[in-house]
């Protein structure tokens, strides 16, 4: 395939380069910040603790940044169709549309949390974000508790995509995994 | 020269020390619109704290500020932030060690006018069992025959006073550098 604009974006039956970029770099980002986010809250109080917090703080923001240029990317094409029995068709439209969600919520709510606490978020030591609540504990064991959720909930959204993927490839021997490969 | 008179010349030294403060207005410090609060820098953005307890002598008059003198005590276990852990870790022995050292005390050992109404006032600040000179920038926002009021900050070194012990003395995650400010109000006793 040419690496060219046409390439870059979908077409009618295939991903795009761009879009299948954004979809494994943001398999590996949230990935890691599941696993970094459940592994830390177990932490004692302690400078690894802290660390392991404002690596989970800045990579979640970038996580927020890419999901909106990802999203933007998805609504200014089209989306390759996906030829498979229309309840099928709609679960995975709707995980698709979950993650998303997830996507959005998770840092948003992260924000929310770091807002509360009075801990704010410096990006990679480039700017400081702006808290987006007064600090409050109350509303932050609310916001803790939402997204400890909404981890739980990308989770098992996670492992759905993964089987239904890995279904296709195996079991129904289509082209729904290859062609997100790179 | 006889007794009477030593007597009454040893009486005037010994009430020499408070003369010197005698005519120096004394203040007392209203709670509610005083306030210290310190601002460190974790994973390289701000977290503010404020000491919600503290007590003082002051002694200050802008004309006579080689005779001024100001002590300030900070009760180090009434913490106050938003988020409970912070304070729960930093009253710890680890940070400022509030059983062994539940106070930190700064006494002023000098004033000068640095503008028109603004001072500088040189002393020593004690946290925990260290004490190191400091230097506070302050402003008179209000001043009158009844009340003062004066704001101002300093920066200081967290681990000159000995503030994060072993795996915290480590600048990176938590700076060094702690920024102060406080807001005095007072009434004239």
């Amino acid at each position: 395939m040419m690496l060219g604009w046409n390439s870059l974006k979908n077409s009618t039956t295939h991903y795009g380069k761009m879009a299948i970029l954004l979809h494994w770099i943001m398999a590996l980002l949230l990935i890691g910040l599941v696993i970094l986010g459940l592994y830390m809250v177990k932490l004692p109080i302690g400078l690894q603790k802290l660390k392991l917090y404002g690596w989970h703080k800045e990579y979640g923001i970038l996580a927020l940044m890419l999901v909106i240029v990802r999203f933007t990317w998805r609504l200014a094409n089209q989306t390759p169709s996906l030829n498979i029995p229309i309840l099928e068709k709609i679960a995975a439209r709707t995980v698709h549309w979950l993650f998303y969600v997830f996507m959005f919520a998770l840092p948003v709510t992260g924000w929310l949390i770091t807002s509360a606490a009075g801990l704010p978020v410096s990006f990679f030591g480039l700017f400081v974000l702006p808290n987006l609540v007064s600090s409050d504990p109350q509303s932050l064991s609310l916001y803790e508790e939402i997204h400890e959720w909404l981890g739980y909930g990308l989770i098992a959204t996670f492992f759905l995509h993964t089987a239904a993927a890995l279904k296709h490839h195996f079991i129904n021997k289509d082209d729904i995994l290859r062609r997100m490969l790179p | 020269m006889n007794s009477v008179h030593l007597k009454k010349i040893i009486f005037i030294f010994l009430l020499l020390p408070l003369m010197a403060f005698s005519d120096i207005p004394s203040w007392k410090i209203i709670p509610t619109e005083s306030s210290i609060t310190f601002t460190a820098t974790q994973n390289g953005a701000p977290v503010t704290g404020t000491f919600t307890n503290f007590s003082g002598d002051i002694y200050f008059d802008p004309a006579q500020l080689d005779k001024s003198h100001v002590k300030i005590i900070v009760n180090m276990g009434a913490i106050s932030d938003s988020y409970n852990q912070l304070s729960d870790t930093l009253k710890s022995t680890d940070w400022f060690n509030t059983q062994s050292f539940p106070q930190a005390v700064f006494e002023s050992t000098g004033f000068t006018k640095t503008g028109d109404k603004t001072y500088q006032a040189k002393g020593t600040l004690t946290i925990r069992d260290k004490t190191q000179p400091i230097i506070l920038n302050f402003t008179q926002q209000e001043y009158s025959q009844t009340k003062a009021k004066m704001t101002g900050s300093t920066t200081i070194k967290r681990t000159a006073f000995g503030v994060g012990q072993g795996e915290w003395s480590d600048t990176k995650a938590v700076k060094d550098d702690v920024q102060i400010n406080f807001t005095v109000s007072a009434i004239k006793k």
